[in-house]
């Protein structure tokens, strides 16, 4: 590679980098923004305050917005993968180098919304199977109780473990802090959303480590 | 939208604090379970997800479902090994189709989501984390 050609590579990697980053922020906001206004939805039951109705119009709009600038965000930096790996073959990674990288933004984006295509899919199947047959989901609603009492009452050999690796939990009767307006609410809400990326980052490294372990057996 | 005492409801039950299980429960009760069947086959998805991705064999999903039912076995309500196989492969292989009532989907997803969830080890971020996307797969439209 000539020296110029390798200045302009370092540099589209640069810029890359900072459009991966500015999608993992804005899929940040857009999810929090989602919970914020499942919480706004929450904390305005039976109010009709014009206010309260505006927020959750504004949340709505952000929501998509920020959506799509994590789309847009993560094909650009797509595009200049692609024209880096033209001009130099090889010179951009479509994926991080390693796993303590951080997480290429276009890979969040497309892992999260596989993963809701996936969930949609088989949802609308389960709804269809009911509709078929003149089920009720209400039936998979009884079950599941049942199964959940029973290991209730069988106690310790199901369920009960905790991990202990972070800060115990809430004691019960404390669990959730009473809200009682609405920005409390999406301050909480946004607190409680800042480790979803990172959840979903782990997700994928612990799938990398786990067909990593099934080919060293193999 | 999911009632915020769904995610509440799963998490004391995985993390085996039933005392605080018991007062979701039985708020739950008296305010209604409306969204809890959408939730738990969010939270049945992820928890598949999380153990198998999308190319877990047969074999592996064999296994587990054996382990589900030995885990009803003392007098819990029944799962049908071919139907659980069938429910769970069709999450890692979404062309593949079942057949089963609402009410063995049910026992499935919540025998599977609170075995995956406990055994996985989850921190307590990752398990918000995990039970807060289902919120958000279950909002999607």
């Amino acid at each position: 590679m000539s020296g110029g050609i390798a200045e302009l590579v370092a540099q589209l990697l640069g810029v890359r980098a900072k459009l991966d980053a500015a999608a993992v922020t804005a899929l940040r906001a857009r999810t929090d923004a989602e919970v914020a206004l499942a919480r706004l939805a929450e904390v305005q039951r039976g109010s009709s305050d014009q206010r309260l109705r505006a927020a959750v119009t504004d949340a709505e709009v952000a929501r998509d917005k920020a959506g799509r600038y994590a789309r847009l965000l993560a094909e650009a930096a797509r595009h200049i993968t692609t024209y880096v790996n033209t001009i130099a073959p090889g010179a951009a990674p479509t994926e991080p180098a390693g796993d303590d990288a951080l997480p290429s933004g276009e890979r969040v984006v497309t892992e999260a919304e596989r993963r809701g295509r996936r969930a949609d899919i088989a949802w609308r199947k389960q709804v269809q199977k009911a509709d078929d047959t003149e089920d009720s989901l209400k039936n998979a609603e009884t079950s599941a109780r049942e199964v959940f009492k029973f290991f209730k009452q069988n106690g310790d050999d199901q369920g009960g473990t905790t991990s202990g690796t972070t800060s115990p939990g809430p004691t019960p009767g404390q669990d959730r802090p009473h809200v009682d307006n609405p920005v409390t609410a999406a301050v909480m809400a946004a607190g409680a959303l800042a480790v979803t990326v990172k959840a979903i980052w782990n997700h994928g490294k612990a799938r990398r480590a786990r067909k990593r372990d099934n080919n060293d057996q193999a | 939208m999911i009632k915020p005492e769904l995610p509440e409801y799963i998490r004391t039950m995985v993390r085996g604090d039933y005392a605080a299980n018991d007062a979701v429960e039985a708020k739950l009760d008296a305010e209604g379970w409306d969204g809890l069947p959408r939730y738990l086959a969010a939270v049945f998805f992820l928890a598949v997800d999380r153990r198998f991705g999308e190319t877990a064999s047969r074999a592996e999903v064999i296994a587990l479902v054996g382990e589900l039912r030995a885990g009803l076995a003392t007098g819990g309500p029944e799962i049908s090994a071919e139907a659980a196989e069938q429910l769970i492969m069709s999450i890692i292989d979404p062309s593949l189709d079942y057949s089963m009532s609402q009410e063995m989907i049910g026992r499935i997803q919540a025998a599977t989501v609170q075995k995956i969830l406990t055994e996985e080890n989850l921190s307590d971020d990752e398990l918000n984390a995990v039970l807060a996307e289902a919120v958000n797969l279950a909002a999607r439209p």
